[in-house]
């Protein structure tokens, strides 16, 4: 699975309706027909875009198919994770600079707030999926 | 649990590491553009950047030259969440490792949402996706 079947996935308005009401609990695919403004046939593509991305999970239940939200593809605890991560990024950034310039007393500060972030640390990153 | 971790080394040594991550005066150079902080458990902590955004909190453990723990506030994204700042020897210096954590659990929804494009905007999340599938 790549990065961009989730963007792809995420990019449609229906998928993100299918989303939207696979997160409050799984349902068949007639069901989410019969719930969204959408058609039988057209539910049906749109969720396997979803599984190729890696966001919906299957289980036979009787004899239909019930599809449920695998949300750890993209989630807001990884939205999280992406915006404070990146605020650590460029914070570092200029705490190394910072660093590097020498003592209190003998550098002038960083002329500029926003420098690359290429200060040589690690972008080590942990995301326990719930 | 969703921990966001970082780690640098700072070609300084523990003191100085100390000073940079704990006096106002530094934390103004790298932190945000206005930083009141004192290493003092219960102190209040308050931290304001140009854009207006205001974070308060309150520092919950000083370990001096070693660790320092605050909680604060994120109005932004509404989620508050606990900042640990761990401080060793390392041959280049001194190794700083940034731990910061939510307080509160993270509804997982599948769905990016509205304050994620206005505080990262699309490439720290895809930058972030990367990561995750790396």
């Amino acid at each position: 699975m790549t990065v961009d079947a989730v963007f792809a996935a995420l990019a449609d308005p229906t998928r993100r309706a299918v989303i939207g009401r696979l997160a409050q609990e799984p349902a068949s695919a007639s069901r989410l027909a019969g719930e969204l403004p959408v058609s039988r046939q057209a539910v049906a593509k749109h969720l396997a875009a979803l599984d190729r991305a890696g966001l919906v999970g299957t289980r036979r239940v009787g004899r239909e198919t019930r599809y449920s939200l695998d949300p750890a593809p993209m989630g807001e605890a990884m939205a999280w994770m992406a915006s404070v991560g990146a605020q650590w990024d460029e914070r570092l950034a200029r705490l190394a600079g910072r660093a590097r310039a020498g003592g209190p007393r003998t550098s002038p500060a960083p002329s500029s707030r926003r420098q690359p972030v290429n200060a040589g640390h690690s972008t080590d990153e942990t995301f326990d999926r719930r | 649990m969703s921990t966001v971790r970082r780690e640098i080394v700072l070609p300084v040594a523990r003191e100085r590491a100390w000073a940079l991550l704990t006096e106002a005066a530094e934390l103004r150079e790298w932190l945000a553009d206005d930083v009141e902080l004192e290493p003092d458990v219960g102190a209040p902590l308050r931290v304001a950047w140009a854009s207006g955004e205001v974070r308060e909190g309150v520092v919950e453990e000083v370990d001096e030259r070693r660790r320092l723990r605050f909680r604060w506030d994120d109005d932004a994204t509404g989620v508050p969440s606990r900042v640990e700042w761990t401080l060793a020897d390392d041959p280049g210096g001194t190794r700083v490792v940034v731990e910061e954590r939510p307080l509160v659990a993270l509804e997982v929804r599948g769905v990016p949402l509205p304050w994620v494009a206005r505080a990262t905007g699309i490439t720290a999340l895809a930058r972030a996706a990367a990561l995750a599938y790396a």
